[in-house]
């Protein structure tokens, strides 16, 4: 009845009935070996090395069912009842005995031909063996008639037919008649029962390696999630960033609309009453002839020096909103800059000093040219407070001519110099900002660059450079 | 030159009476017209050296004005208001001594007036 594992099957032999001197045989050699040298009669107390693997019950009526059943067997203690013939063991062998626990219970007879069998006969471990999830899966139950267990064994029942309680079967209840109730090891159950250690230990380990691995899935998860959640917030501040930085340039861009309608309409607004007021100072200027007063003189400057400011701002409005085309005619660059300064005379302290080309010729559109050349000169004036030397010189070359209008003045920093060709930016307490804006547009409108060099305290230089008219391109 | 005829048409007054005076201080025989269809009068009923005129006027305006001069027609001076080239200064433009642009001195209102009665003359 070994398993395919080399263990021996438990076997629960209950004897219903025996003649005197009947018994059972042991049957593994080694264990007869041990059997002879118990000194106890019908015990054996099992060796550390047999310790659940085997087991012998052969029982006669004078131990059972008293001393057997009130004898509580466990797996280390062994029982064993040497036959009442000639006490010679292995002359029965097949006898189907070998336990690695023994369990007894009680057979008996209901009626004629009957055993009734109840589980709740049998002892508390052996009742365990045959219970549900125990590794001794495989309970059966044989009857055998005597006088050879082996010579009339008949399978009642098995396990799947269990429970072993209340079942009747049909027997002759003799002298010689045996009840056999055996339980095989299940195969993997019973592994799993002997490995319950092991197998706690490496479902434990396994536990912990795989709530460790979820652990630290979870986190690492969560780090991701954590990295993806700050990805995308960056990313939404960023686009938050750009959609206010298209918004403000939106603002910005209607403003700016807005202010080149207003200006528009200003403009063309004051252009009359501003050429009446010049009318009228020229009048004022001639009435009052050469020998008017210096106070009357120097009232009149100043009214037409205002006159000329008003008419720059409201040009640089004008030019800003409309942004118009250059109708281009060759235009004598010596004349558009006594032309300027006619309009924009320095004021006091300021000297100018020229540095004319005379063949200096640009094809241009007059008006345009005048009013950059007249954002040049009086932002040189302004930038001159305290009085200085104003130079305009000119500069023919090969396909342009190169106009630079350069001041003694206060100069400007690096990172005033990024800025003052944005509409509306100025330094200066007087103006609106848009006068280098227009000079540029003006300039770049012609095909032309303009470029700036200063340094604090050091003056600046504004150059302007403009195509020259065909006529004065050098041959 | 001085002793030219000269007719100064614009509708705002400021700026009419001031041309006017400037002009006659100059030494220019002025007549003025307040707008277009009164300088059109002048010019059928005068011959005029040189004519000094705003371009945007209510009713007439003076590119209409001028493309109607009686012929041979004078020197024509247009003056506007506007920066932005339209298409009634492109036809002035065509038409036209010259354009002069408000605000602007009254002394280079005077040199395309000397230049115009001389290309008259």
């Amino acid at each position: 009845m070994a398993d395919g594992q080399g263990r021996i099957a438990p076997v629960i032999v209950l004897r219903v009935h025996q003649a005197a001197g009947a018994g059972c045989r042991v049957v593994p050699p080694h264990l007869r070996r041990s059997l002879r040298s118990s000194s106890e009669h019908g015990r054996y107390s099992a060796q550390p090395a047999d310790l659940g693997r085997y087991a012998i019950a052969c029982l006669d009526r004078d131990h059972w069912p008293e001393r057997v059943g009130q004898h509580d067997l466990t797996g280390a203690e062994w029982l064993a009842v040497p036959p009442g013939g000639n006490g010679e063991p292995g002359d029965r062998e097949g006898c189907p005995v070998t336990l690695s626990w023994l369990a007894f219970a009680e057979g008996r007879a209901a009626g004629p031909g009957t055993v009734v069998w109840e589980l709740s006969r049998l002892a508390p471990h052996a009742q365990a063996a045959a219970s549900p999830g125990s590794p001794w899966g495989n309970l059966s139950i044989a009857l055998y008639s005597s006088p050879h267990p082996d010579s009339s064994a008949l399978i009642v029942a098995t396990s799947k037919d269990l429970p072993l309680a209340g079942l009747r079967y049909p027997f002759r209840v003799g002298a010689d008649t045996w009840l056999l109730v055996t339980a095989s090891p299940h195969p993997l159950v019973g592994a799993l029962a002997e490995n319950t250690p092991w197998i706690l230990l490496a479902g434990g380990v396994f536990t912990a390696v795989l709530v460790t691995a979820i652990v630290e899935t979870l986190v690492r998860r969560r780090k991701d999630t954590e990295a993806l959640v700050a990805q995308r917030t960056a990313s939404l501040r960023t686009a938050m960033t750009e959609l206010e930085a298209a918004q403000a340039q939106l603002v910005r861009q209607e403003r700016l609309a807005a202010v080149g309608q207003l200006a528009s309409t200003v403009g063309h607004e004051l252009r009359n009453p501003l050429a009446v007021v010049s009318n009228v100072l020229y009048l004022l200027e001639a009435s009052a002839g050469p020998d008017a007063a210096e106070s009357t003189r120097r009232h009149l400057a100043t009214a037409k020096r205002e006159v000329a400011a008003a008419t720059v701002i409201v040009s640089d409005l004008l030019d800003y909103s409309a942004g118009h085309a250059p109708i281009k005619v060759p235009v004598p660059v010596p004349d558009l800059i006594s032309e300027v300064l006619s309009v924009v005379p320095p004021p006091a302290g300021v000297r100018v000093d020229r540095e004319d080309e005379a063949d200096a010729v640009i094809d241009a559109d007059h008006d345009q040219i005048r009013q950059a050349l007249l954002n040049l000169i009086t932002n040189a004036y302004d930038a001159m407070p305290d009085g200085g030397v104003l130079t305009i010189s000119t500069a023919p070359t090969l396909s342009s001519v190169q106009i630079t209008v350069t001041d003694t003045g206060e100069g400007m920093t690096v990172q005033a110099q990024e800025k003052i060709f944005t509409p509306f930016y100025t330094s200066k307490m007087r103006g609106i900002g848009l006068g280098l804006a227009v000079t540029r547009r003006i300039v770049e409108a012609h095909g032309g660059a303009i470029t700036v060099h200063s340094a604090p305290s050091a003056g600046s230089s504004f150059i302007i450079t403009v195509p020259a008219a065909m006529a004065s391109v050098p041959q | 030159m001085t002793g030219s005829t000269v007719l100064v048409v614009d509708d705002e007054a400021g700026m009419r009476d001031t041309l006017v005076a400037i002009l006659e201080q100059t030494g220019y025989q002025v007549s003025a017209a307040h707008d277009g269809d009164a300088a059109t009068r002048a010019v059928q009923e005068h011959a005029f050296d040189v004519v000094v005129m705003d371009i945007r006027m209510p009713g007439r305006d003076g590119v209409s004005v001028l493309e109607e001069m009686g012929d041979p027609p004078p020197q024509v001076i247009l003056m506007t208001a506007y920066a932005q080239e339209d298409r009634l200064q492109a036809a002035a433009r065509a038409n036209a001594f010259a354009i002069l642009h408000k605000p602007f001195e009254p002394r280079r209102m005077l040199d395309l007036v000397a230049g115009a009665s001389q290309a008259d003359t």
